[in-house]
Order: structure tokens, then sequence, then C-alpha cells
């Protein structure tokens, strides 16, 4: 009864993440484009962006509710991470930067590390569970 | 019965039928008692509690 996810199944989750970092990627890449756009289309183009990122978390929030007792404990286990190594990474840039030591860091960066410290969180536990 | 199949008649995951089968992960008791209503035995015969 122990069974493998078939290739295809395979293939078919890592698409899925692909396409997911991928549309991180454009809406990073846009957010930081935008700044360069002055008066009304700028306004307009911030306006869509937030519409896009407020329909993905509206997306998301629909997945989320259709996982099933394990997955949301692994999304909620990958979060923690998530926030313990970021909230830790910012102390340590904090106390460098009250040092003199480093620069500031750009909320993209900030973002990047979020979207990597969860990925990990959820390899990790998706390693012990399985 | 697949692990496919339990998990279509759960209305879980594969994955989680194969976490709980490999006793990497412990049910919810709303789960558990599905479980056990569908294999047709009590709780105790399923699920053994760790000492």
């Amino acid at each position: 009864m122990n069974e493998f996810p078939s290739p295809v199944e395979q293939i078919s989750y890592l698409a899925k993440v692909l396409a997911g970092l991928l549309v991180v990627i454009l809406l990073g890449l846009a957010s930081l484009e935008l700044s360069h756009l002055p008066g009304a289309p700028g306004k307009w183009a911030a306006g869509l962006l937030a519409g896009v990122c407020a329909l993905l978390a509206w997306a998301g929030h629909r997945r989320y509710r259709r996982l099933d007792e394990l997955q949301r404990q692994m999304h909620g286990r990958a979060c923690q991470w998530a926030v313990g190594l970021v909230l830790a990474s910012l102390l340590a840039v904090s106390a460098l930067q009250a040092l003199g030591l480093a620069s500031s860091v750009h909320p993209l960066a900030m973002a990047a590390g979020l979207i990597a410290a969860w990925g990990l969180g959820l390899c990790i536990t998706h390693h012990r569970l399985d | 019965m697949t692990q496919q199949a339990l998990a279509d008649a759960l209305g879980v995951s594969r994955q989680t039928v194969h976490s709980i089968e490999a006793g990497k992960y412990d049910p919810s008791l709303p789960l558990a008692f599905k479980i056990a209503r569908l294999l047709g035995r009590a709780i105790e015969q399923v699920f053994e509690p760790e000492d």
C-alpha cells in the first residue's frame, strides 16, 4: 500500500511551484518598475498591481480552505519557520545596521527571504512527514 | 484498497494517508473516527496509544 506519486504528479507539482515563483518574481519586478512611472499612469499601474496582489491573496485563501488537516499543519509549520528565520535575520541585520556594518535592506529582498524561508520550512516539514 | 482510494473516501490527500500509515502523523480525532468507521473497526483496533 506504500505508493509514491507518479512522475506526472511530481512534474505537475513542480510546475505549480515554479509558476507560483514566476508570478511572485514578476510582481516584484513590476513593483520595482512602478517607481519609474510618473503621474497618472503610475497610479493606475500601482492600483492594478494592488488588485493583482489582492486577487492572489484571495486565490491563496481559497486554496488553503481546500487543504486537508495534514497539509494545513505543514503550511502552518512552514510559516512558523519563515517567521522565525526572518525575525532572527531582521534582528541580526538591525544590530549590524546599528553598528554601521550593514546598509539598509530592500523590502523586495525581505520578501524574497520570507518566501525562501517558507519554502525551506515546507521542504523540511514535508521531509519529516513523508 | 489503495492509498488513493482510501484518501478519496476520507476526503484527504494521499500523502495524509501515507503519513498516518507510516506513523509519522497522528490524525485528528474526527479523522481517526472516520478511518475506523470506514474500515469497520473500533478506533482502538486501528490506532494504538503510545505509552
